[in-house]
């Protein structure tokens, strides 16, 4: 055995610990690789190619077909646009206001701001399930389609529901996320700003809001991710079958009878495809974000 | 422009027993086109002094004027002063050219072109134009101090209001752009309210400089006055560099003493009279001297192993310093600056003192030297108040050609 200049045991010139170092990394990437794997080569089967090969094998031949793929997307077609509908307005509008009122609370100065700050803190921190009956309640007390005779109001109503709820449920977090990164915004930058004769709220359209760029990918993929996945709130909430967003219809494709694995692994992808799309169009703000550039 | 006055201005941050008092009682006058420096130790409540005028910090008594208007309730927007910050402040994601719009939109109803010609002609002026379409990031320090200076400039406020803006900057650009700085309010003859720690700033620039010290003002005065005829001990230990020396004695008949040290005043002088009367007998005083004022004598052959001890009579003594106004001492650390060699001496009596003389002579370490203290340099303070009883006099310019 031959020692290097660097002390670390080598043979011919191949540094051991090294090798071992990507042995175990590419373990650990199929291992947590191999349910994905399953899933998609699951979801190419036939009845009969899963029913008679492990999961994770690749489908046999005569057994790969993409029917599973078509029928998920006729199954999943309405509550994906259902799922977007609600999704979209609710993560932007959850990280808007949290934006909104994280500059309130770190870059303003007025009395009793941390009791305030404290109570965003603890909504963070609420379960869902600790809110469901009287989230129910609300919902059957305040009747949007009553309030506002409007015909696409009465249509989405569900909708309409869910998608405020998650908005007052995102506002915490975001807050929390927009918060920590206006603090490191220059505070003699903004008294500049103020000299320079603009007001508060012009501060924060033409300074803050511009420079916040990266914070707002990280908070737009979260709460995208968050409410596009949520099922709790959809299941309570939404009781109309055409308001019915996709993880409802996802969940649906469980059979009663008989267990088409290949359609719910199907239809997984498809439900998740969004998200993959989101994390695409942000990854590189995210990562931005992430690491507190400003 | 306009005439900016602090009147009797106090802040206090926090309630009750916590609270602290930052400015206590500040009255400034500042004339319109006046550069003031205000300059003082960190801490010493100068920032939130320009804090105050600039609105930042609310005013907790007394009242802040501009052009004899109240400015105590106004908004930072409403008071129409331009601040330059230490740390630049400049909107990263904005231009160049609309770092320096930004307040002309926000706080003017200028059109268009009348704000595009502003910046073009500040950027002339600060030699900035090449730089307009960059962001800030793409700029080293001393471009993003121009640019920040722009941006106050551009608005032609009331008054600067100016918070270390060189002090990010490394030494030879900021003595550089201390003379620009000061080329530049001179044109614009621009109320000016400079905050530094450095006193080299405060003397060069300033047409006169408000000494603070623990948020109490101790002395507004020129640069030379406070320099010369400083109000009481802090501002003479504060303002020059190296800076002046002090032998805390105490009075003893018409001289100043302290252990075996002993230093007769000029009691023929009507000041320095009426300085002992009002300090008393066995008060405690503090003798002060600049550097500069230290006159040194070698002695011939006064090495440091030598234990002869010199003299009056082996060196000729300069007219003005009286025989009983010399001492031996032997010389310490010696630091060469070029210009000058800043000698540090200790007196066969005792007390350690800082001289500086010329460059070009050599003054080795270790040697032993007599240490002429001319009466009419000397600076006397009350070591209670540290008030300054006896101030240099400045009649005898004769000084000058006793430095060796």
């Amino acid at each position: 055995m031959s020692t290097e200049a660097t002390g670390r045991p080598s043979i011919i010139g191949v540094d051991v610990s090294r090798v071992a170092l990507y042995a175990a990394l590419l373990a650990m990437v199929l291992f947590y690789l191999a349910p994905l794997e399953s899933g998609l080569a699951t979801a190419f089967k036939t009845p009969d190619g899963f029913r008679t090969t492990t999961p994770f094998a690749l489908p046999p031949l005569g057994e790969f077909t993409v029917d599973a793929w078509g029928t998920a997307f006729d199954r999943l077609g309405s509550g994906l646009v259902n799922s977007a509908l609600m999704a979209v307005p609710a993560t932007v509008l959850s990280a808007l206001f949290g934006s909104l009122a994280a500059y309130g609370l770190t870059n303003l100065d007025w009395r009793g701001q941390v009791g305030v700050l404290l109570l965003f803190v603890a909504g963070v921190f609420i379960p869902y399930q600790a809110v469901l009956v009287p989230l129910t309640q609300f919902w059957s007390f305040v009747d949007l389609a009553g309030r506002l005779p409007i015909s696409a109001v009465d249509q989405y109503e569900g909708l309409i529901n869910l998608s405020i709820t998650h908005v007052a449920y995102g506002v915490p977090i975001c807050t929390v996320l927009f918060r920590s990164y206006y603090a490191t915004i220059d505070d003699e930058m903004l008294e500049a700003a103020r000299l320079d004769g603009a007001s508060a709220a012009t501060i924060y359209r033409r300074i803050v809001l511009p420079l916040s760029v990266p914070i707002f990918a990280v908070t737009l993929i979260y709460q995208f991710t968050q409410i596009w996945n949520d099922l709790l709130f959809a299941i309570v909430l939404v009781s109309d079958p055409s308001n019915q967003v996709v993880t409802v219809a996802l969940n649906q494709l469980q059979g009663s009878f008989v267990q088409q694995y290949n359609l719910q692994m199907a239809g997984a992808f498809v439900a998740a495809l969004p998200t993959l799309v989101v994390y695409v169009l942000f990854g590189e703000q995210f990562a931005k974000g992430v690491a507190g550039e400003t | 422009m306009a005439r900016l006055q602090l009147d009797s201005v106090k802040k206090r941050f926090g309630e009750g027993t916590d609270s602290v008092l930052a400015v206590d009682d500040l009255s400034v006058d500042i004339d319109d086109g006046e550069f003031l420096v205000l300059v003082g130790p960190s801490g010493c409540g100068k920032s939130t002094t320009l804090r105050m005028v600039a609105g930042l910090e609310t005013i907790t008594d007394g009242e802040v004027r501009l052009d004899g208007e109240v400015m105590n309730e106004r908004g930072p927007a409403e008071r129409d002063i331009a601040m330059v910050f230490q740390s630049y402040a400049l909107y990263p994601h904005m231009t160049v050219r609309n770092n320096m719009r930004f307040g002309l939109e926000e706080s003017t109803d200028l059109d268009d072109e009348t704000m595009d010609d502003r910046v073009e002609s500040t950027a002339e002026l600060l030699e900035i134009t090449d730089l307009l379409d960059r962001k800030p990031g793409a700029l080293s320090g001393g471009q993003r101090q121009r640019v920040a200076l722009g941006r106050a400039i551009v608005r032609e406020p009331k008054a600067f209001l100016m918070d270390e803006p060189l002090s990010n900057l490394d030494a030879k650009l900021r003595s550089q752009m201390r003379t620009e700085l000061q080329r530049l309010q001179a044109d614009l003859e621009t109320t000016t309210v400079y905050v530094t720690h450095d006193q080299t700033e405060a003397m060069t620039m300033a047409d006169r400089v408000a000494i603070l010290d623990g948020g109490e003002l101790q002395q507004v005065a020129t640069p030379l006055e406070a320099y010369h005829r400083p109000a009481n001990r802090f501002v003479a230990g504060f303002i020059g560099e190296p800076s002046m020396n002090f032998v805390d004695c105490s009075v003893a008949g018409e001289a100043l003493v302290t252990d075996e040290f002993a230093y007769p005043l000029d009691t023929a002088n009507d000041s320095v009279d009426a300085a002992l009367t009002a300090l008393g007998e066995a008060a405690g005083a503090t003798l002060g001297i600049r550097p500069e004022d230290i006159v040194l004598i070698e002695a011939d052959g006064g090495d440091a192993d030598d234990t002869h001890r010199p003299t009056v009579t082996d060196g000729p003594l300069p007219g003005e310093v009286d025989a009983s106004h010399a001492f031996a001492a032997t010389v310490g650390v010696v630091e060469p600056m070029g210009d000058e060699n800043v000698v540090h001496l200790t007196l066969d009596d005792g007390p350690e003192l800082v001289a500086t003389v010329d460059g070009l002579r050599h003054v080795r370490e270790g040697r032993r030297v007599t240490v002429g203290l001319p009466s009419n340099a000397i600076h006397v303070f009350d070591a209670e108040s540290g008030e300054a009883m006896q101030n240099r006099s400045l009649e005898t310019a004769a000084l000058d050609t006793a430095r060796v």
